[in-house]
């Protein structure tokens, strides 16, 4: 299945700002992360076609993931 | 003579000069912020204000000078919030930091200068006010947010959360939903920032998770240009609550990346 993959400020340092990637069916949100070397617990907001998704959520076919890190500083 | 009596003389071409405004505090025996008060309610506007003029009316500015914000932090962020606020004429500032200024702070912090070094953030805030708006009325607390200074934050109108601990936002986020003051949040690393607006919402829940994440044990690096720019982002809302002016962050957040030139909205 086709996944449009959105990545937000630092994490997109060395990788990219969107691409369109293809996983295979019952792929969850943490295996494209970790499929793109990102630790887990560096993760903020994850969102799913605009609407927030957790670790465990099953991707379908056409949906834009958009991976947010953690920004904590002041 | 009585305060307006002595205005509508100063102020007749409707502006009233920064000399005027000193000598008329001095010889009223009033503070200056009732004199700045006294003339925007005459539609008398203080020179300092004349460049606010085609975008406020002398009751919102006098709206600002009136109003009351909890600053929660005084470093990055907060330094160039409050730096804003105080010429913007927010008139009563509630300045919250424990720390003291160290070297490392010199790259972005505004209330951090060779003279500042070993002294209180908060502290520094006020000498900041006395050099640029003595009519601002500083209240310096040299404490953590936590439930001894929550007294005090519950006369703010909005709280702004400049805080660097994921912890303490959770903390400062539950408090501003409990007493229904709005929180006008941002954070910042690198060349990122976020900005967001919580009034009904659970807007720091929504970025950091229910179980706060494990502070990061080495400080993000941050440029001073993107604590400028998230910090007016953060001004920017401020206002807007103050004055009741509608905002699309209202319960929303906006990502920045100042590396692509990208503000986006998410929600």
């Amino acid at each position: 299945m086709q996944i449009t993959v959105k990545l937000f400020a630092f994490f997109r340092e060395g990788r990219f700002k969107v691409q369109e990637k293809e996983y295979p069916d019952g792929t969850t949100v943490s295996e494209v992360i970790t499929g793109l070397d990102i630790d887990l617990e560096e993760v903020g907001v994850l969102m799913i076609n605009s609407r927030h998704c957790r670790f465990d959520t099953l991707l379908q076919e056409g949906d834009k993931l958009a991976i947010f890190p953690v920004i904590g500083g002041g | 003579m009585s305060l307006v009596s002595l205005l509508q003389e100063k102020g007749q071409d409707n502006i009233l000069h920064f000399c005027d405004s000193l000598a008329l505090a001095r010889q009223c025996k009033v503070e200056l912020l009732e004199v700045e008060q006294t003339a925007l309610q005459h539609n008398i506007w203080p020179e300092r204000y004349l460049r606010h003029r085609h975008i406020f009316s002398a009751a919102q500015q006098c709206q600002l000078l009136d109003s009351t914000v909890a600053l929660i932090g005084c470093g990055g962020l907060g330094g160039q919030v409050f730096e804003e606020l105080i010429r913007l004429g927010v008139g009563n500032i509630i300045a919250v930091d424990p720390d003291l200024f160290t070297p490392h702070n010199l790259n972005r912090q505004l209330l951090c200068t060779i003279e500042e070094l070993g002294r209180f953030k908060a502290q520094a805030a006020v000498r900041r006010a006395r050099a640029i708006n003595p009519a601002v009325h500083v209240t310096p607390l040299t404490k953590s947010f936590s439930s001894d200074i929550h007294e005090y934050l519950s006369q703010a109108a909005v709280v702004i959360d400049c805080l660097d601990s994921v912890g303490d936002r959770h903390e400062l986020a539950d408090f501003c939903r409990t007493e229904t003051i709005p929180l006008v949040h941002a954070a910042v690393e690198k060349w990122f920032g976020q900005v967001g607006v919580q009034q009904k919402s659970t807007l720091i829940t929504d970025l950091y998770g229910k179980i706060p994440k494990k502070d990061k044990s080495t400080s993000p690096s941050v440029l001073s240009c993107t604590v400028a720019a998230v910090a007016s982002l953060q001004v920017a809302e401020t206002i807007k609550l103050l004055l009741h002016l509608n905002s699309p962050l209202t319960d929303n957040w906006k990502s920045v990346d100042l590396l692509c030139c990208e503000i986006e909205e998410i929600g």
